[in-house]
């Protein structure tokens, strides 16, 4: 384009339901640099990779692209179809062709080799997807990328998954398309990346666009700053005194989580922390009964309440309303309609649900609001443990503030916590005890008055370990 | 995400209630158009041809009954026709060739469907089998062993029944309708004022979710199942009992209308969705079609295709009504 800019968004506009992701966010990406966009989970980042690569409908505004440019997205999930083969996958819509349009297999196992091998991946290009590691599988998926040669290159989290010689690989192959003239939008959790490989960095918050500076102008502390925006409440336990033990789980072992021990008392808000892929989930689910035991045992109690990961899949059923989803399962035989509305009435006053009502379609919600409908299911049972994963995942600031004073509240009033998340702060602001998990091992545990963001971080991604 | 249901162009047509308003329609249209030219009695609308019409149509609204709990929990049914088919030949079997007498038949023919529903669920339950695959093997196994039962013979149940047998002082033609609105007014209880019902469309509409919130999935596919064949076997043994017969090959195909019964009465085939009273009301919709196309010269032979149309027209309007974003 004549003003230099390979890809340029004007007020860019995304609304799902109620919740406003993106708002008026302009941002451009230039010839041949990387331009990095951090935030805080639910400040619209990944929102905002999707509308330029076109999976989400923007609500409002432009995307201005030069249709000659190719643009190639990699995005933060690894669901690949199994059966494929890599070589399949790497080319698949672009398949290499030879006389009477017949594949070139052969052609394409060759390239698939060579795409993987400039980004040090090492499985094989006849692999099923479906019997790759998670880094692996990121590799693929960056290697499809990579070998296209786009014009712009947006790249969601790409190293969340990685180890430290993988994001190496990643970034000499970041530096080689850079100098082609490819515009990368790079978007990562991890600060002391984006510095490193960014040229120019914008900050998100909240859906909106805080700032753009060239990296040499800013450090992560007044990254940070901008990041979060504004003093966050401390939500400080107000007592810290553990009771008598409610779980225990002694040599556990579940799906790829090996001898996990761990007891969380009553009173007593415990994290497990680690990347994806790493068992949090798995530990959950186990204590929760919803995944066999291959060895070892869990002593629970019987007020056990779960509340999974993933609203959407996992939690909520769109086809009921908002009453019907914290009464299920219905406890006894006959639903009483009347008492089901003026207990739900309760719940939305007690946790502030911003609803219509109590028999408001659940989509009506906002993402915060609608984990709030989830905790009121498993708070319904007044529980004496209370399994929480993510919680606070993809949620607007003021809600996730909401949630935590919550679960504070909760911990005051005895009820025993276990909880994942991938947000490190919040793990520290939340919990008493931190147990770290990676690939499936429990690596050491840290009680929350001595860690640090950096020494958990370590923990989990096993560097300088 | 969860997906979002936008109402658009139209409100919501056709569920539960609404199906009743173009039942109302057509039964209008038809009366219109089938008045007698000449001051003569009326062939379509009188209370002797209502009567035929309740009594042709519940033999599918009996199924569709089943169908929509199925549909509404997720999942899928294609045995009824067979099992419809295998009841009337076991009710037939056991009251003209055993000597049983007629209310066993009638309990062993509904307890053959209930132990086909159990198959269909054991499949779908333990063996983890897509419901369709386990639902055809079932309806294959169930109208085999029909014919194996007859040899290609019919039992001649009406010749053996006092002539003028008359329960309770309803005639036997009167009983199918009765029983599909019993029928009807009690699922719909369950299913919109019990815990099974909640669970059933909770199961149909995110059965991971479910699962994860402490819905026993399996057992409520299991009561869906078993209830759906239980139905269809009833459905089964009235049509033995009223039609005086027993046949291996009645009922062919039945298994998609009673589908498209419960889906023009707003089940929907993604799950999570779905009304028994619709699912009667969808199966009266066909029936009143079929017999007013039966008055019409050449309409016999039109009906399979003007209900194909029917279907499609009714199930795009309830789309465009709810449709449905990403």
């Amino acid at each position: 384009m004549a003003d230099g800019f390979l890809l340029a968004t004007h007020g860019l506009t995304v609304r799902y339901g109620a919740t406003t992701a993106l708002d008026a966010v302009d941002v451009d990406i230039r010839a041949g640099e990387v331009h990095a966009v951090v935030g805080e989970n639910g400040a619209g980042k990944s929102t905002l990779l999707r509308a330029i690569a076109g999976t989400v409908q923007p609500t409002a505004g432009a995307i201005r692209i030069d249709a000659r440019n190719r643009l190639a997205w990699v995005p933060q999930e690894t669901l690949l179809p199994p059966d494929l083969r890599v070589a399949d996958w790497i080319f698949l819509g672009r398949e290499l062709r030879g006389r009477m349009r017949w594949l070139r297999n052969h052609a394409m196992l060759d390239g698939a080799a060579t795409a993987l091998r400039a980004i040090g991946c090492a499985a094989a290009p006849s692999a099923r997807l479906g019997s790759l590691s998670l880094p692996q599988r990121k590799q693929v998926q960056l290697a499809r990328a990579l070998r296209a040669e786009p014009d712009v290159l947006l790249l969601d989290e790409p190293t969340a998954v990685l180890g430290e010689t993988e994001t190496h690989h990643l970034f000499a192959a970041v530096r080689t398309l850079k100098q082609r003239g490819t515009g990368v939008l790079y978007v990562s959790h991890r600060l002391q990346e984006v510095l490193a490989i960014a040229d120019r960095v914008t900050v998100l918050r909240d859906g909106r666009r805080v700032s753009t500076d060239p990296v040499s102008a800013v450090d992560t502390g007044r990254l940070v700053q901008r990041m979060v925006g504004r003093d966050v409440p401390e939500h400080r336990r107000t007592d810290r005194t553990a009771g008598d033990p409610v779980l225990r789980l002694i040599g556990a072992a579940m799906a790829h989580v090996r001898g996990l021990s761990l007891t969380v008392r009553r009173g007593e808000v415990v994290g497990v922390a680690g990347l994806v892929g790493a068992g949090r989930s798995e530990v959950l689910e186990a204590v929760a009964g919803l995944r066999p035991l291959r060895a070892g045992r869990i002593e629970r109690p019987a007020g056990c309440a779960f509340v999974p990961e993933d609203r959407g899949s996992k939690g909520l059923i769109a086809a009921l309303g908002l009453r019907e989803n914290v009464f299920l399962p219905v406890g006894g035989w006959f639903v009483d309609r009347a008492r089901e509305r003026a207990e739900t009435q309760r719940w939305v006053e007690q946790l502030r649900i911003r609803t219509t009502g109590p028999d408001a379609p659940i989509e009506s919600l906002s993402g915060g609001n609608q984990q709030k409908v989830l905790l009121a299911r498993a708070l319904r049972h007044r529980p004496q443990l209370l399994l929480l994963d993510e919680p606070t995942a993809g949620i607007d600031v003021g809600a996730k503030a909401e949630i935590h004073d919550l679960i504070c509240q909760l911990a005051d009033r005895g009820a025993a916590i276990l909880l994942t998340s991938s947000d490190l702060p919040e793990l520290l602001v939340l919990c008493d005890r931190i147990v770290a998990l990676r690939a499936g091992e429990a690596v050491g545990a840290v009680a929350v008055d001595t860690a640090t963001e950096e020494h958990l971080a370590a923990l989990i991604t096993g560097a300088g370990g | 995400m969860i997906a979002h249901r936008r109402r658009v162009l139209l409100p919501r047509l056709v569920s539960g209630w609404s199906a009743a308003v173009i039942l109302l329609l057509e039964f209008g249209f038809f009366t219109l158009v089938l008045a007698p030219r000449n001051g003569g009695p009326h062939t379509f609308a009188n209370l002797a041809n209502v009567a035929l019409i309740l009594k042709y149509s519940s033999i599918f609204g009996i199924g569709a009954i089943g169908a929509a709990m199925v549909i509404g929990a997720g999942g899928i049914d294609l045995a009824p026709g067979a099992v419809i088919a295998l009841a009337s030949v076991i009710t037939g079997h056991l009251f003209v060739i055993e000597n049983a007498p007629l209310w066993a038949a009638c309990v062993a023919g509904i307890t053959v469907g209930l132990a086909a529903g159990a198959v269909s669920a054991a499949l779908v339950v333990l063996a983890n089998l897509p419901p369709f695959i386990a639902t055809l093997g079932v309806m294959g196994i169930a109208r085999g062993a029909g014919f194996l039962i007859t040899e290609g013979r019919f039992y001649d149940l009406s010749s053996r029944l006092p002539s003028g047998t008359a329960p309770l002082g309803l005639s036997l033609a009167g009983w199918p309708g009765v029983i599909m609105m019993l029928l009807a007014a009690y699922f719909q209880l369950v299913m919109t004022r019990t815990a099974v019902g909640r669970h059933v469309l909770a199961t149909g509409g995110n059965e991971v979710a479910a699962r994860y919130a402490g819905v026993h999935v399996g057992r409520v596919k299991t009561f869906v199942y078993v209830t759906a064949g239980g139905l269809a076997a009833l459905s089964g043994v009235v049509l033995a009992v009223v039609q005086g017969q027993g046949k291996a090959d009645m009922a062919t195909g039945y298994e998609l209308d009673i589908i498209a019964a419960a889906v023009v009465g707003g089940a929907s085939l993604s799950g999570g969705r779905a009304s028994v009273v619709g699912a009667v009301i969808g199966s009266l919709i066909f029936g009143v079609l079929r017999n007013a196309l039966a008055q019409i010269p050449g309409g016999t032979f039109a009906d399979r295709l003007i209900l194909g149309f029917a279907v499609l027209i009714i199930v795009v309007m309830d789309r465009l009504a709810t449709r449905e974003r990403a």
